[in-house]
């Protein structure tokens, strides 16, 4: 092993364990995790089979990992770190593939460090959601793609999928990099169908669980979104959800046409269209970002104001008396992030295309 | 330096189309008096509404709504805010009477003509074409009568089809403007920005063998016109929003318009001519009395002022367009050629006509047949494009034009007595 390797892995461990005790329940004073607060939910605390014997509003891996967590851990200590090792397992596959694309393409070793392990929003947000066993799937995904495995790389696309649904607006970018319209074909189907095949079997027992797994956010309000300044009033969120479609259909059209980036930094775009158009950005999902950050090993001072308004929105949440709305501090902090992320997306558009026409110039 | 003659200026088509211009103008200004009001503006702001407002149609509306606005109140917030500053800018040139109200909303009217001979002009290459569309469009008794009152449509339509114009020059920064300024008037005009996307998009397609450029061609174009004519919507509606204090953002503002409109639903036993009615000419919607004077003498009775929603002649001609539109575009694309024209006429309709028989008859959307309005002129347009070619035909086109032209003589809305009398000579009706 590298010893650059080594220094990576020690220091994600230390991000780990100190994510662990961070949100960890045991601990008076700890920081908010959605798992945490899964504990008091019957399909936790009574051991409930999600999707057929209650409802459970996250994809099905995302089902399964809670389930085997409030299997074997039979209290609320014991829960929180079985479903933590299995985020660890998710987190040492993410920087260890994310990693691996990052050698491949020369990017300096220290760069993984800092995203992968150093920054602040893993802290905060890695022990607290489904995330990083997403990005862990998306990263196989990728690094199959590489390797020209298209089949395996499809499995674990649908596999990301099924923990959290948003990695399918980067399947047009992966068709992109797959050449000949029969492998392209062959991935489509192979990708949904991991996808299809599991949702289909839970709909065939409860016909229900469409309804409550995913149309369930499409009822959420706006939560740190940065366009909460145009529609401060609750009353107004259902023309600020279709702002946010257009939003969302514009920027990735505007990712799926646009000539320049290569595979990591079209995802990385897209991605980002995604997060700055979506009525519900959470801060967890800035994980999303961070692997392609460490393979498109580019440092911005605007990643830095990103990550600080990131993690200041849930240490300052609980103080505010009605965090979600418009002139709170978290939302402030949630503008703040968006204009970094579009900061940082304009960066990597233009290097993407200052290189392109570089190399057209060549 | 050369002279202009007199013969040659008078060949000169553009001259014609100005001439055709002024004239409506000049008609719209001869009557824009009548009604005039018996009671004091104070009177006419709250309802209950009296006959002596002299208010025609939906002017009961806006009239106050305007007055409301000039006394720093929101009011008729469902509607943007552009064509009753038209109002507000004529009450303040001309006074609070008609004339203030329908003055510079009849000036939209009358330049809707002009504009639509020269994208007519534009879109068909021909003068001919361009004159016959605007006469034909001018002399739609209904669209008279509609831009000659204080309403929205006349100046959301005037800049609609100036959009539409510069669009068609590829000045889409204009194009955009011109939109935005249209939104700003009445918010259905988003269907013909929607007309002018989807037939860009149809267009690029064919252009390009890659879908991909030409989705880049397309979106390019789309940002233009979405994001500048969306920019002067919201800058319009927030200053509205800011002078009134009617909304804290113009997305707020908005989201009120978009839930306003969508709760406009009929339900079983309402009276709806439903968008069919239209263009139907053998069950036509039955003729809609905005404002109508009787007089009765010697047993004989009359309409000296008589305004009027109804179908013409130009109106029965839509199916026949649609019909004719769509076999010559499978003709060009059978000889693998763009149907440029066809495709511009049959997504305009779509968007400003077929949109409604799936709003009304699905999502149950009240629907007016002075919707149509907006439809009109590039039926106008269309036809004497697709009878042109052999003497019969634009010998139908001209038919066409005399039976339009009779038609607004018949049912001028406010009527001299000469007419009158003329007109129960011939035992028309009057």
């Amino acid at each position: 092993m590298r010893p650059v390797r080594k220094t990576l892995l020690a220091a994600v461990l230390a991000t780990f364990i100190i994510s662990y005790i961070l949100h960890h329940p045991e601990i008076h004073g700890r920081i908010y995790s959605d798992i945490v607060a899964f504990w008091t939910r019957p399909l936790v605390y009574n051991n409930r089979i999600p999707y057929i014997e209650t409802s459970f509003e996250y994809p099905p891996i995302a089902g399964l990992v809670t389930y085997l967590s409030a299997t074997i851990g039979r209290n609320v200590s014991l829960y929180y770190t079985v479903f933590s090792i299995f985020l660890l397992i998710g987190y040492l596959v993410t920087v260890l593939a994310a990693d691996e694309i990052a050698q491949s393409r020369d990017i300096k070793e220290h760069v993984s460090i800092m995203f992968l392990a150093l920054a602040p929003s893993l802290y905060f947000y890695l022990v607290y959601n489904f995330d990083i066993m997403f990005t862990a799937f998306l990263m196989l995904s990728f690094l199959y793609l590489e390797r020209d495995r298209s089949s395996l790389s499809a499995v674990f696309f649908g596999l990301t999928a099924l923990t959290k649904l948003m990695n399918l607006i980067l399947l047009p970018i992966f068709l992109m990099f797959i050449k000949g319209w029969r492998k392209r074909i062959y991935y489509i189907l192979t990708s949904l169908g991991v996808f299809a095949v599991v949702n289909l079997a839970l709909f065939a027992v409860n016909p229900e669980v469409m309804a409550e797994t995913y149309l369930h956010h499409v009822r959420w309000g706006l939560e740190n979104a940065w366009f909460i300044v145009f529609f401060p009033s609750e009353d107004s969120w259902d023309t600020a959800k279709l702002f946010s479609m257009f939003l969302v259909g514009y920027g990735l059209m505007k990712v799926y046409l646009s000539r320049f980036g290569d595979l990591y930094e079209r995802s990385f775009m897209a991605f980002s269209a995604f997060l700055l158009g979506t009525y519900v950005f959470t801060p967890q999902m800035v994980l999303w970002l961070l692997p392609f950050l460490a393979i498109i090993g580019r440092f911005s001072p605007a990643f830095f104001i990103m990550e600080l308004a990131n993690v200041g929105i849930i240490l300052t949440w609980f103080t505010s008396p009605e965090p979600q709305k418009f002139g709170s501090i978290p939302q402030y902090l949630a503008i703040l992030r968006a204009a970094a992320l579009f900061y940082l997306l304009i960066e990597v558009y233009v290097e993407a295309r200052r290189r392109g026409w570089s190399r057209e110039e060549d | 330096m050369k002279r202009i003659r007199v013969p040659d200026l008078l060949k000169n088509p553009h001259l014609w189309l100005i001439i055709l211009t002024i004239v409506i103008l000049a008609l719209k200004l001869a009557i824009i008096t009548v009604p005039w009001p018996e009671l004091q503006p104070s009177d006419c702001i709250n309802p209950p509404l009296k006959t002596e407002c002299a208010l025609i149609f939906d002017e009961a509306h806006y009239i106050p709504a305007v007055r409301k606005i000039m006394m720093g109140q929101p009011a008729n917030n469902e509607h943007p805010p552009l064509s009753k500053a038209l109002m507000i800018l004529g009450i303040i040139v001309f006074g609070d009477n008609p004339i203030g109200w329908r003055f510079f909303i009849s000036l939209c009217g009358a330049a809707s003509i002009y504009i639509l001979g020269r994208l007519a002009v534009k879109l068909t290459g021909s003068w001919r074409t361009g004159l016959l569309a605007a006469a034909l469009f001018a002399f739609d008794i209904s669209s008279f009568n509609l831009s000659s009152i204080a309403m929205l449509d006349a100046p959301a339509l005037a800049f609609s089809l100036l959009a539409a114009l510069l669009f068609l020059q590829e000045r889409y920064v204009f194009s955009g403007l011109s939109m935005g300024l249209a939104l700003l008037c009445k918010t259905s005009s988003l269907f013909i920005l929607l007309a002018l996307l989807v037939y860009n998009l149809l267009e690029q397609t064919h252009r390009y063998d890659s879908l991909a450029e030409a989705f880049r061609r397309w979106l390019s174009v789309t940002e233009k016109l979405v994001f500048i004519s969306l920019a002067v919507l919201l800058i319009g509606l927030a200053a509205y929003d800011y002078g009134v204090g009617a909304y804290a953002t113009p997305f707020e503002h908005l989201d009120y318009i978009l839930n306003y409109h969508s709760s406009l639903t009929f339900k079983e036993g309402d009276n709806v001519y439903m968008p069919l009615s239209w263009s139907n000419p053998i069950k036509p919607y039955p003729r809609m009395p905005y404002f109508v004077v009787t007089v009765t003498v010697d047993g004989k009775e009359y309409h000296p002022v008589a305004y009027y929603g109804m179908q013409t002649p130009l109106w029965w001609m839509t199916w026949l367009v649609v019909a004719m539109v769509s076999y010559m575009a499978y003709e060009s694309l059978r000889r693998r050629r763009f149907p440029s024209i066809e495709t511009f006429v049959l997504t305009w309709i779509a968007l400003t006509y077929f949109i409604y028989f799936p709003l009304a008859h699905i999502v149950h959307r009240w629907v007016y047949p002075f919707y149509f309005y907006s439809t009109l002129p590039i039926i106008a347009a269309s036809l004497p494009y697709i009878l042109e070619g052999d003497r019969f035909s634009e010998l139908m086109t001209y038919v066409l034009l005399v039976v339009q032209i009779a038609w607004f003589i018949v049912w001028f809305p406010v009527k001299p007595q000469w007419l009158i009398d003329f007109l129960l000579a011939l035992g028309a009706p009057a």
